[in-house]
């Protein structure tokens, strides 16, 4: 019983309480939007149903981060990694706004244009 | 005929003192000095600006520098009426004698109305620099509490100020194409965030409306910062202290005409006595010379 306790209390001293803030919870929800666009072994149905489904998730998400008065002013590499491309973090909005799909302004943003592939060439890099 | 030796000796040691006196009495320190230290300037930064001086003004008021002033003040008061009362009496005073005494009074009144003032301008201006140290400390927490920031900070305020009224303009618009796609019904959070919105607007326009939280308004009826009104404060402040400085060159002339009237009463106290004494080398060998002659 004793030793219970004093694993109990030394765990409660040793591992911090680790609280996600709205950022990284945009940037889970994000990330698994991410593997939507790129999973391979999903059909275009699919894929478009599960970018739907997630989409509503990713606005609540990414309208916490802008109005979280927490990260004004926050200088860490994520806050920073954050608000150093609206398009690219803030991307549900930022495709709403451009009305375009959110897989669109994911490659836009990443350099994948259509412009960009079509002038490709297939080749070694040395 | 005035010759009451004892009034000579006052009116002499009247001239005296404040002949010696005069010229110290702009910068005497008074003996007990009352102090006055106002609320810490981390609790007044916060209270609004129009309340700022009210407060401030309170808490002197209460303080025991306040309060001697007010006695001051009073005692000011009541030694004007004091002179004005011996004025009069001179006036319709008879007799060298009393009118002398009378303007012996009023030497020594003028005098003690000349330190009450001196005492008062202390006080002053010890309140006035109180308030300028308070007030130059207040802006320094304010500034601190706005904060100096450092060039990363600096560009990622802009960015995410940038973000958020990017955010501001689109917000609407991404509604619309998200009722338009039909992706989903509006989602609990942003259900709830509008009702709180909504109230928190309410208690907003409630507050920026409540008439205890109005704005400073400059000389012209404009609202002011809160930094420009301590500024505007600290000038006042400053304004007293250079009026206090003027005021103690005042009294130092007024403390220079009482010792000069008091130099006046004691030479013509000494005159009159001259007059009635016998002072002895007055009979010259020539005029005694008629007592020898004829016998």
């Amino acid at each position: 019983m004793k030793s219970t306790v004093f694993a109990a209390a030394l765990i409660a001293l040793t591992v911090p309480a680790v609280q996600a803030g709205t950022l990284e919870n945009l940037e889970r929800e994000r990330a698994l939007l991410i593997e939507v666009f790129r999973d391979a072994g999903l059909s275009l149905a699919e894929r478009q149903s599960r970018i739907e489904s997630t989409m509503p998730r990713l606005i609540d998400l990414e309208r916490m981060v802008l109005r979280d008065d927490s990260l004004k002013g926050r200088n860490t590499p994520a806050v920073r990694k954050a608000f150093a491309n609206y398009d690219l973090t803030f991307l549900a909005h930022a495709s709403a706004e451009h009305r375009r799909t959110a897989l669109d302004t994911w490659l836009e943003q990443i350099g994948m244009t259509t412009a960009a592939l079509t002038s490709a060439r297939i080749g070694r890099r040395y | 005929m005035i010759s009451h030796p004892m009034f000579l000796m006052r009116a002499t040691a009247c001239a005296a003192a404040l002949l010696i006196t005069a010229p110290a009495v702009a910068s005497s320190p008074s003996a007990e000095a009352p102090s006055w230290s106002p609320k810490a300037s981390e609790t007044l930064v916060k209270l609004p600006a129009a309340y700022l001086k009210k407060n401030l003004d309170q808490d002197f008021i209460d303080s025991q520098l306040g309060r001697a002033l007010t006695e001051t003040e009073t005692n000011i008061e009541l030694k004007g009426k004091t002179l004005s009362d011996l004025k009069a009496a001179i006036g319709q005073a008879r007799g060298d004698d009393l009118k002398m005494e009378l303007r012996h009074q009023l030497l020594a009144e003028k005098r003690a109305f000349i330190d009450l003032m001196s005492r008062k301008n202390d006080m002053k201006r010890q309140r006035a620099t109180t308030k300028l140290k308070l007030f130059e400390n207040m802006i320094r927490v304010a500034g601190e509490k706005n904060g100096r920031q450092s060039p990363d900070v600096a560009a990622l305020i802009e960015k995410q100020d940038a973000a958020h009224r990017r955010f501001a303009k689109s917000a609407v618009q991404v509604d619309m194409r998200v009722f338009e796609t039909g992706q989903a019904p509006e989602s609990r959070y942003a259900a709830q965030y509008a009702e709180n919105l909504q109230a928190i607007e309410k208690l907003m326009g409630r507050i920026s409306a409540h008439s205890a939280n109005q704005a400073a308004v400059g000389d012209d009826g404009t609202p002011i910062s809160r930094e420009e009104h301590l500024r505007h404060l600290m000038l006042e402040a400053q304004a007293e202290l250079s009026l206090l400085d003027q005021e103690d060159t005042v009294l130092g002339y007024m403390a220079k005409l009482v010792a000069l009237d008091a130099l006046a009463l004691s030479e013509q106290a000494l005159d009159a006595d001259l007059a009635d004494s016998n002072l002895p080398g007055d009979v010259s060998a020539a005029k005694a010379v008629s007592m020898f002659l004829g016998n």
